[in-house]
């Protein structure tokens, strides 16, 4: 017996299983991801409703429906600039708190060549730190080579939206269809953030307000769902 | 127990360190595109410009609570009736007061303890196109002059703020009154008894006409008009019209927010607009009432949704403008109506007056003065027609001589005009 009779399961706030249960037997250490927490006594407690999801061999979570992004270290997120406050840029990533963005975590940024930012930009950065403690710091250098590597300020004639937090993960994740499908019959570029901000950037205006709302309809279908929806849109 | 100073002291703490809800960041990529995508015809929900989003009108179990959702706003309005002694100066009336409440769920920069900015208009608009129409008969409120009235309060609570609050509100609010039944009463002598809804029937209020306020947006140095603007149009629009109207045609409010040079042409277009959609949202209105007294009829206490598709809304209102006006693409007249008032000044100017026809009740002074109606006396300043004709005069006399210095005295000119206009109709 696995974990895998748990995947699945829909499960609320107060819901409680033991790491003791015929489940587990075979697994020393349960690692547990959102949506779960522990007590003293060993047991497994809810705290959001959703669908629990278990990952062999011993990792289990809680999917659910939510807007409010909590950071966490190391996503890729887009943010508002909202005010500045000497090096420092204060930007709006749909979490509880403004992150801070130093103005020297831009690409080819010095302290004589500071870049070129002002309220209401929309930026695409990495959270540096995501504590729960103290506010979140967004950079736009990829800490691995250096390089800004398509973070920093986004321009042109796109769009910014926002999704929930699940179907920005559904479209990330490579076992969605939706935008390999969408991409064969038109150009875009788009831009998903973790915390469900999406930029989109397409050829005209027309086109733009339709893929948005064709990813927005997505939020509950499958991938056959998906290919039927883009079949009737596109032939 | 705690004691009550340690909790304040709490309380007080808690507050202080409390953050207001921020409204979400507004970024220039989002603004930059609404407005492209405005100027050419696309909506973010892809609606018509002319289209209204999806209305549903749902009511409560009780008389007089109605809940109204336009997309994604929500309103819901809840009357109730109070006994009470009508105000000093209207002895013969009742009274009809609006309250209206932002709570934080609607939208988080909305404060719950005070209506702010947006609530306050919001009550004032309602007040002024509900109790200044006399949409409600106050006088059949009046249980004994100068003693005893109904007081009615209507309470408007935002649930869900996308754009477009008042007409949401105006739809809420009306069919709420017009829902409503208050209990009847008896006078014997000296005595007033209250009857029970058991004892006798609840008497529903007079609602004479049926105000309702339908917005209309500016976009683009006002090229660009858009119905029913939503919340991120709202954050991008010059400024809007809101007008209340009712199924008669009948204008009981205007009111111009925002910073807009529209010309007279397309104030006429958005009325002619308005008054189709009054007439269709009065029908709507009805027919949710008639359903939903239908359903408590059969003991039903779940309220459906009556729907309106936004479809047939639009199809009704294209094919009623066309039969009314011109083509529903004349809206964009603000560049071409400008160029032709050059045309009419340049025409005045050198005397070819019979090139454009001024209407019937226009009297034209001079070439940037006119008055509308017959022009009665002039009450403005005290000494009647003499100070009127004076500033006429004192106008001819500066612009006359000087012709190159007009454009600086055109703005004060205008001004005085509008005074006096104003002074004329009263």
């Amino acid at each position: 017996m696995t974990g895998n009779l748990l995947d699945g399961k829909i499960v609320v706030p107060g819901d409680v299983f033991s790491a003791a249960d015929e489940n587990f037997k075979l697994v020393n250490k349960i690692k547990l991801g959102p949506g779960l927490t522990t007590n003293q006594a060993q047991k497994i407690i809810v705290c959001k409703s959703g669908t629990l999801r278990y990952k062999s061999p011993d990792t289990l979570w809680v999917d659910c429906h939510q807007q409010r992004y909590i950071p966490s270290k190391g996503e890729n997120v887009i943010g508002v600039i909202t005010s500045r406050q000497g090096d420092f840029y204060k930007v709006d990533i749909g979490a509880s708190d403004q992150a801070v963005l130093n103005c020297m975590s831009f690409e080819g940024a010095s302290k004589r060549n500071r870049p070129n930012v002002s309220n209401g930009d929309v930026v695409f950065g990495q959270l540096i730190v995501a504590n729960k403690d103290v506010e979140p710091e967004l950079s736009c250098i990829d800490p691995s080579s250096g390089k800004a590597n398509g973070m920093g300020i986004l321009s042109g004639d796109g769009i910014l939206f926002t999704i929930s937090l699940n179907l920005g993960r559904k479209l990330l994740s490579p076992d969605c269809v939706l935008l390999p499908e969408l991409g064969s019959h038109v150009s875009f570029e788009i831009i998903i953030g973790l915390n469900g901000k999406v930029a989109l950037f397409c050829k005209s205006a027309q086109q733009s307000v339709c893929i948005m709302n064709l990813i927005k309809a997505t939020e509950y279908m499958s991938n056959t769902d998906i290919m039927k929806a883009l079949n009737k849109q596109f032939f | 127990m705690m004691p009550i100073n340690l909790l304040l002291k709490l309380y007080k703490l808690f507050h202080g360190i409390t953050i207001m809800p921020r409204t979400p960041a507004f970024s220039k990529l989002e603004h930059e595109f609404l407005l492209k995508a405005i100027s050419t015809g696309v909506r973010l929900d892809q609606r018509d410009m002319l289209e209204y989003r999806k209305i549903g009108i749902s009511f409560g179990i009780d008389y007089g609570c109605c809940t109204v959702e336009i997309g994604e706003t929500k309103v819901m309005a809840q009357v109730a009736a109070e006994m009470d002694r009508p105000r000093e100066s209207r002895p013969s009336e009742g009274r009809l007061n609006v309250h209206v409440e932002m709570s934080t769920i609607a939208f988080p920069s909305f404060d719950p303890t005070k209506p702010g900015e947006l609530g306050v208009g919001i009550q004032r608009m309602l007040e002024r196109s509900i109790i200044l129409s006399r949409a409600v008969d106050l006088e059949a409120l009046c249980v004994r002059v100068g003693e005893k009235s109904w007081t009615i309060h209507l309470h408007v609570h935002v649930l869900s703020h996308d754009g477009n609050l008042i007409d949401c509100a105006s739809i809420a609010a009306i069919t709420a009154l017009k829902h409503f039944r208050y209990p009847d009463v008896s006078v014997i002598g000296q005595d007033i008894v209250i009857h029970t809804m058991e004892e006798k029937h609840p008497i529903p209020l007079t609602v004479h006409h049926m105000p309702l306020y339908v917005s209309l947006a500016f976009f683009k140095g006002c090229e660009r008009l858009a119905i029913d603007p939503t919340y991120l149009e709202e954050k991008v629009m010059d400024g809007k019209i809101i007008l209340s109207i009712n199924k008669h045609k009948e204008l009981c409010s205007l009111q111009m927010n925002g910073q807009m040079n529209i010309t007279k042409e397309q104030i006429l277009r958005c009325t002619e607009i308005a008054a189709v959609r009054a007439k269709t949202l009065t029908e709507l209105i009805l027919n949710a009432i008639k359903t939903d007294t239908d359903d408590k009829k059969l003991g039903k206490t779940k309220s459906q949704t009556v729907l309106e598709k936004s479809k047939d809304n639009k199809e009704i209102l294209k094919s009623e403008l066309t039969v009314n006006s011109q083509t529903s693409e004349e809206i964009q007249i603000a560049n071409m109506s400008i160029n032709e008032d050059a045309v009419t000044d340049d025409a005045i100017k050198n005397g070819h007056n019979n090139k454009t026809e001024k209407p019937y009740w226009l009297t034209q002074h001079d070439r940037q003065t006119c008055s509308i109606g017959d022009g009665k006396v002039n009450a403005w300043s005290g000494d009647g027609a003499e100070s009127s004709l004076g500033i006429f005069k004192a106008l001819r006399a500066d612009t006359q001589p000087e012709e190159k210095s007009e454009d600086e005295n055109e703005d004060s000119e205008e001004e005085v005009v509008i005074l006096d206009d104003s002074a004329l109709e009263t």
